[in-house]
């Protein structure tokens, strides 16, 4: 049932299908980089450097003259990991925390909230920097730190959604029913209660995308040669004249956050009977 | 009492229920005791905040425990007590062997599953179906309960149908496991005439054919005519007046009672306004002298204000509350329900 509400969904909602399309594009494009990319990303070619774009190197090249094209193809693999990895990790932790928290509610919801309060009082770049440093700098450790900083605030929104969506009749006559505590959360609350956080969570991509070459710029997160966008758009910040060299990572950033946006929508539709009817 | 031959189904005895809230202790139920027996339709008719929601929750065992305490008393369902019952026994009670329905049709279905499979739930809970097997049940009953076209409705989502056809989705939840006792909290208040005829004669027969006792709460006397054998009349979490129905409309003992039934609209009667009784129920946090009644009681005596009137049976399965009857009545019905008060 479920999987033809989504193939329908396929066919009737454009902008489902363009996320998928999108989304699949840089996760084909990230897995077949060798193929694709016409140059080593982290080949130097100083005599070619900062040249428009042209035939030989189409997004151009940057200040030390690799090709930027390869590049963008190539940095996929890091961005899109950390970023995926970081948002689904994040979505599932979160809303299972704040589901519990916002249920259970009185002294468990007080204590559970209150922990997670701890982590949001610290400004998120800092406190990622922190964990980054502490574990140690590679790209697993800077997943971690950017999970760690970022589930309080899907916490929070889940218990909000699940306090709620608790005080509906249907709990209460599913309790009547004979189900169990652990059945009304993951089939009456959890359901109910999810689509705002995975919008949160599709709009939050292009963020975790974001800070992540954020901690990658700081030196943390991935190492200067290795092509991801962020640090691109980062490097290519004092090359603003030219344009290609920020513009390219940047647009990459940019359509993969749309298009995991667009994913989002239809995930609602999908979850939502009463818009699966419109739509389908 | 008539039904004597027969061993009551449920007997709650001597039920009183606590709910600490900010403002004080609200004693939302006062040593309530009612018998039910097998295939009896009750009615349990009050205002807002008399205890008779409570009373059926507290049954279920489903009242929330903070604020909600139940203090004391007895619940036997079969002979034995549901309130020593662990929450996992319970589990196979509610919804296998009592069940209920409610007030909001609108609201009480889950909105992201089908109604069918809502239904198929809790035989799959309860009766261990496989997933196809309860589908089918669960279509089946839609016919039973008069959905047409049950065979497309069965996968429609609640939002789809009307309020009408929801509370009979509802009803096809409750019953599915055959329960022997439903409890219906105002089953048809959100629903206008018509459809709230329909529901009730969908109920009645549903207590014919499958002789489910049926527990009906609710405010309005005209539904208790159309339905119930047996009427409790309750006011602040205590029994006012017990009765057969017929014979509590042609006369009512209770002052309370009679000012409920004389608020029943009549179309034969050219009345200007609808007569009420003046009044509101009491502040449920303040203690109250003498009877809990008296300040709006249009035949409240001296006694009435100093001390509460014991429950005193009046006649064959008939008992009431009330200073009036005091000097006629043998004997109190319960002697451990009221010595204390």
């Amino acid at each position: 049932m479920f999987l033809k509400a989504f193939l329908r969904l396929i066919r009737k909602n454009y902008l489902f299908t363009a996320g998928c399309l999108i989304c699949l594009f840089w996760i084909l494009a990230a897995i077949l980089a060798p193929v694709i990319a016409p140059y080593d990303p982290i080949a130097q070619d100083l005599a070619v450097k900062l040249n428009p774009p042209s035939a030989a190197h189409f997004f151009g090249t940057d200040n030390f003259g690799r090709d930027i094209f390869s590049r963008v193809i190539y940095g996929g693999r890091y961005s899109l990991l950390a970023g995926v990895v970081t948002v689904v990790c994040v979505t599932i932790i979160g809303s299972i925390y704040g589901a519990i928290a916002g249920y259970v509610g009185g002294v468990v919801d007080d204590v559970m909230m209150r922990l997670s309060e701890v982590i949001l009082s610290f400004p998120q770049l800092i406190l990622a920097m922190c964990i980054n440093a502490a574990l140690g700098s590679n790209l697993f450790n800077t997943i971690i730190a950017l999970i760690v900083v970022a589930w309080p605030g899907y916490a929070r929104l889940m218990r909000s959604v699940v306090i709620s969506v608790k005080e509906n009749q249907y709990i209460e006559a599913a309790e009547a029913l004979g189900a169990s505590k652990f059945r009304i959360m993951f089939r009456e609350i959890f359901p109910n209660s999810i689509s705002s956080v995975l919008i949160m969570a599709t709009t939050d991509l292009g963020n975790q995308i974001l800070l992540f070459s954020t901690l990658s710029f700081l030196g943390l997160g991935s190492a200067p040669p290795t092509p991801e966008w962020g640090m691109m758009v980062s490097d290519g910040v004092s090359y603003f004249n030219k344009f290609w060299v920020a513009g390219f990572p940047g647009l990459a950033i940019f359509t993969m956050a749309v298009g995991a946006n667009f994913i989002g929508d239809g995930l609602r539709d999908i979850l939502d009977p009463k818009l699966r009817k419109q739509v389908g | 009492m008539g039904t004597e031959k027969k061993e009551p189904l449920l007997q709650v005895k001597d039920l009183s229920i606590d709910f600490h809230t900010a403002e004080g202790v609200v004693h939302a139920v006062n040593h309530l005791s009612f018998d039910l027996y097998p295939g009896e339709t009750l009615g349990i008719v009050g205002e807002s905040g008399s205890g008779k929601s409570v009373s059926s929750l507290a049954v279920m065992r489903l009242i929330p425990d903070p604020p909600g305490k139940i203090v004391s008393g007895e619940i036997l369902f079969h002979g034995k007590n549901l309130l020593d019952y662990s929450e996992k026994e319970m589990l196979k009670i509610r919804g296998n062997l009592i069940s209920m329905i409610f007030q909001e049709p609108m609201t009480s279905l889950n909105p992201i599953l089908t109604c069918g499979s809502q239904i198929a739930e809790s035989l799959m809970l309860h009766k261990g179906m496989k997933k196809k097997e309860a589908m089918k049940a669960a279509e089946q009953l839609m016919r039973d309960v008069g959905i047409a076209n049950a065979e497309k409705r069965v996968n429609e989502y609640p939002h789809q149908m009307s309020g009408g056809m929801k509370q009979r989705v509802m009803i096809a939840m409750a019953l599915a496991c055959e329960p022997e006792i439903l409890f219906c909290d105002e089953p048809t208040t959100a629903l206008d005439v018509t459809i709230q005829a329909q529901i009730l004669d969908l109920i009645k027969k549903l207590n014919r054919e499958r002789n489910t006792a049926i527990v009906m709460i609710t405010h309005d006397f005209g539904v208790v005519s159309e339905i119930c054998e047996r009427v409790l009349v309750m006011y602040t979490g205590r029994i006012f007046e017990e009765a057969p129905s017929q014979k509590i409309f042609k006369m009512p003992k209770h002052p309370y009672t009679e000012g409920l039934i004389d608020s029943i609209p009549q179309i034969s009667d050219v009345r200007e306004a609808l007569s009420t009784i003046e009044g509101t129920v009491p502040n449920p946090t303040e203690k109250l002298e003498g009877c809990s009644f008296w300040p709006r009681c249009s035949r409240a005596m001296d006694i009435c204000k100093r001390e509460d009137p014991s429950v005193k049976i009046i006649e064959e399965g008939r008992r009431v509350r009330c200073w009036l009857y005091e000097g006629s009545a043998e004997d109190t019905i319960n002697p451990d329900e009221e010595s204390v008060e």
